[in-house]
């Protein structure tokens, strides 16, 4: 029975309208499979910073009326400052849209500029870095994460002085996430299958044994908070190795594209008449005690100060709130437990700002 | 130039362009893909084009030689030309230094050393496929089986025409010549079939044996770490692997070929599928197993040589046609491996007992399950790196079964599915392009599914295809 020709025998019934119809309908179906994978990778992906991006920027986007704080930041911040904490203990509104560290203060700068041309400035920005951001140049590719138009500008190609290949992962990063973000893609399914197939225990190990996948599903707020729960000392183990090479073989240093992100939003403060407080995000107390790490970053803290020197509406926090292993997930992010705390903290740092 | 990536989309888009615009006179067509499939070639590397340039002159001359010789023994003088000549290219460049180092290794066995000498050359590019096609053209003009081509720019074309120049089918000239030298059609027919052997090449090159070739790397890079359970999955990733390469390349070459009017013949129909070894050799690389079924089986005495003669022959011709898969021991094994499984079936045919009917689903089908894990076993053979690694397999293979596989089978199984599915649609219609028949936009939707696959699950950069090396 299976022992046959197999010739190929179909001529297909078409014709020129035919043929171009369905090259119509196959890129038709290549935009859709793009665009289901965009929103399949905003709203499931592994990639927890791309998510928190677009969440991020969903907010913004979806906020209808001024909020008193405007808190911006990295991915500790996004993690450790609850809006909910500030209006219990003061009565006052906020959002938090910190992304993630690789933006550095761009991504800030972006969204204060977008939030100013809606709402108006701001009663106050609060700016929630880790220490090891401040160094970090700015990743074309991830421009092209931010759902709004003017990423693919002549206007910001020229503000940052990309290149065409910046500007070409700009455009796959913005349009062409089937191709721009496979690695995540091929992740992702793995994980929803994972999740679909496997009992609690199994998906904790699984997690464990796997760096790419994320340590939890996060809980996004429509605050913009970021809620983590559950300490994970074998990461932090791992991380704080990380952060002790970096201290020993690093001197700390603004880049390029910090030093003008910040200035651009001292320029702002200064023009609107509204302070902007720089605080540091959470930290392993551990790594906190260490030598290197004040080496470091009171050198850091007197390179910020002398860089925005002429601008007195922003302050720049001096310190750092230290927590233990039971209340960390890395050297930087914090469990939902420790965030009433940092909060608190943080609202401290922002009222009594230091001389 | 590989066939997945942009430099050849680039390169087909102006090549089929210039084909279009040259539609009306042949000799400038002709003229077009003959510069098209030099250009495909030197890109590879512009040194070796001297080298298929060669083996195209000899074979035109012998061709006109044996059609224009007054005698046998002028005609047998040129076509013996023709096989020494182009034997000789690929016994120099793919087989020297193996036969020399085999030869060392042999005397250093009764102690004896001896200082071999080593050209190490470097292979060309599909030298195996376009010797052979060349070559049978020759042979096939001593025969009477073909016309004599006396335009060099057609035959030069015959010989080079670069959708299957690297990795076949290697085309018969009573096919393919015949083409080249009248004018083809071109029909939306044709464009459309074109269109869809290529997506589906390319899918099953990109997405199937890419992410497949991910699992079986990790085992056969070093079999000895690995437990049963996944040695046996990294055999048939490998087993995968190696049929979505192939047959994707087949399928992007006769893709692009039906897109400029020509018909190349089919390579593969559904091989593991097979019920039988001989089965599989009619289902597999079916331009090569009949490339040696005509010119090295058949003469040298098929099953026409009594009981012993045939297997003698059938191991003969399997051994050298692994040989021809690669200068490697581990091919000649593989070859030696399917020359058994054809004589002990043909041993088994007349020992009497109980036999499956025939013309019975049920039967085939018992046949078919029978037939695979032979077939994943001598994919084994074939992609071993030595006999260290083979005996770690072995060992591990058997003794094992301790892992955890759950996942990496998963994506295995996932990776199979729609190979799977379209196989299935092929088998129960007995048509390989069964997927034409769907309604015009479900045919669309299909295309975009392959694209889009295609751009998703791309392993990174760009995996040479397996038969290039061959």
């Amino acid at each position: 029975m299976l022992e046959r020709g197999y010739e190929e025998h179909t001529t297909p019934r078409t014709s020129p309208p035919r043929l171009l119809l369905a090259v119509l309908v196959m890129a038709l179906t290549v935009v859709g499979a793009n665009w289901a994978v965009g929103r399949f990778l905003d709203t499931q992906g592994t990639n927890l910073g791309y998510v928190y991006i677009a969440h991020k920027w969903r907010v913004l986007s979806t906020l209808d009326a001024p909020v008193d704080w405007l808190v911006l930041g990295d991915s500790s911040g996004s993690q450790a400052f609850d809006p909910q904490v500030l209006h219990d203990t003061t009565g006052k509104t906020a959002i938090n849209l910190g992304t993630i560290g690789n933006f550095g203060l761009s991504d800030d700068l972006w969204m204060l500029e977008e939030y100013i041309d809606r709402f108006g400035p701001p009663e106050r920005v609060v700016l929630i870095h880790v220490y090891d951001v401040w160094h970090r140049s700015l990743k074309p590719s991830l421009i092209g994460r931010i759902p709004r138009p003017w990423v693919l500008s002549d206007q910001t190609a020229e503000r940052y002085g990309f290149d065409q290949e910046a500007r070409r992962d700009i455009f796959l990063n913005r349009y062409v996430r089937l191709f721009a973000e496979r690695t995540s893609l091929r992740k992702s399914i793995e994980y929803a299958w994972l999740r679909l197939t496997s009992d609690d225990e199994e998906l904790a190990d699984a997690r464990k044994k796997d760096r790419a996948l994320p340590p939890e599903d996060p809980e996004l707020t429509d605050s913009g908070f970021v809620r983590m729960c559950g300490a994970l000392p074998s990461a932090l183990k791992r991380d704080s190795r990380g952060h002790m090479r970096f201290l020993k073989k690093r001197r700390p240093r603004i880049s390029k594209d910090n030093r003008e992100a910040l200035l651009s939003i001292a320029k702002l403060a200064q023009q609107h008449g509204f302070p902007v407080h720089v605080i540091n995000g959470p930290l392993y107390e551990r790594l906190e005690r260490k030598p290197e790490f004040h080496g470091y970053f009171d050198r850091q803290v007197t390179m910020l100060r002398t860089l925005v020197e002429d601008y007195p509406m922003v302050h720049i926090g001096p310190n750092v709130l230290g927590f233990d292993s039971a209340h960390l997930q890395n050297v930087d992010h914090i469990s939902c437990d420790a965030t009433a705390d940092y909060t608190r903290w943080a609202i401290g740092q922002v009222l009594q700002p230091a001389p | 130039m590989l066939f997945n990536s942009w430099v050849f989309l680039a390169f087909f888009a102006i090549t089929f362009s210039a084909y279009l615009l040259t539609a009306r006179k042949l000799v400038l067509q002709n003229l077009v893909l003959f510069i098209a499939s030099y250009v495909f070639y030197g890109w590879w590397s512009w040194k070796f084009l001297g080298l298929i340039a060669l083996s195209t002159a000899i074979d035109y001359v012998a061709g006109i030689k044996i059609a224009d010789g007054s005698d046998d023994a002028t005609r047998r003088r040129w076509v013996t030309v023709s096989c020494v000549s182009n034997l000789g290219i690929l016994a120099l460049f793919k087989y020297f230094d193996f036969f020399l180092g085999s030869l060392g290794d042999l005397l250093a066995l009764f102690g004896l050393q001896a200082a071999m000498p080593s050209l190490s050359l470097v292979l060309p590019v599909g030298i195996s496929f376009y010797t052979f096609q060349s070559m049978s053209y020759s042979i096939d003009v001593y025969r009477g089986h073909t016309q004599v081509c006396r335009n060099p720019l057609n035959f030069a074309v015959y010989v080079s025409f670069f959708p299957q120049l690297v990795a076949g089918p290697i085309e018969r000239s009573s096919n393919f010549l015949p083409q080249v030298e009248r004018p083809r059609t071109i029909t939306t027919a044709g464009l459309e079939s074109g269109l869809f052997l290529i997506l589906w090449g390319l899918f099953k090159k990109v997405v199937v044996a890419d992410n497949a070739a991910l699992i079986a790397n990790a085992v056969f890079d070093d079999p000895s770490t690995g437990s049963g359970a996944e040695l046996w999955l990294g055999a048939l990733a490998f087993t995968i692997q190696i049929y979505g390469d192939f047959s994707g390349y087949s399928d992007i070459a006769r893709g692009l070929a039906k897109a400029m009017g020509f018909e190349l013949m089919v390579n593969f129909k559904l091989p593991y599928f097979a019920t039988s070894p001989s089965d599989f050799w009619r289902r597999w690389h079916v331009s090569l197993s009949s490339w040696l079924r005509d010119y090295l089986y058949i003469p040298l005495g098929g099953n026409r040589s009594g009981k012993y003669g045939t297997y003698r022959n059938l191991m003969l011709t399997m051994a050298l046609g692994g040989l021809w898969h690669g200068a490697s021991w581990n091919f000649v094994l593989w070859g030696v491996y399917h020359g058994l499984l054809l004589v002990v079936v043909r041993l088994l045919a007349h020992v009497k007992g109980p036999r499956l009917p025939a013309k019975r689903l049920w039967a085939d089908l018992v046949r078919m399950s029978l037939m695979f894990p032979l077939t994943v076993g001598g994919w084994i053979l074939f992609r071993i790196h030595s006999m260290a690694d083979l005996r770690a397999f072995i060992a591990g293979a058997f003794t094992s079964t301790d892992a955890e596989v759950g996942l990496t089978a998963v994506v295995l199984a996932a990776l199979w599915l729609p190979v799977l599915v379209m196989q299935l649609a092929q088998l129960i219609a007995d048509d390989l392009l069964v997927a034409l028949r769907l309604p015009v936009l479900l045919r669309g939707v299909l295309y975009g599914l392959l694209i889009a696959s295609c751009v998703a699950f791309a392993t990174g950069e760009s995996i040479e295809f397996i038969y290039f090396q061959f």
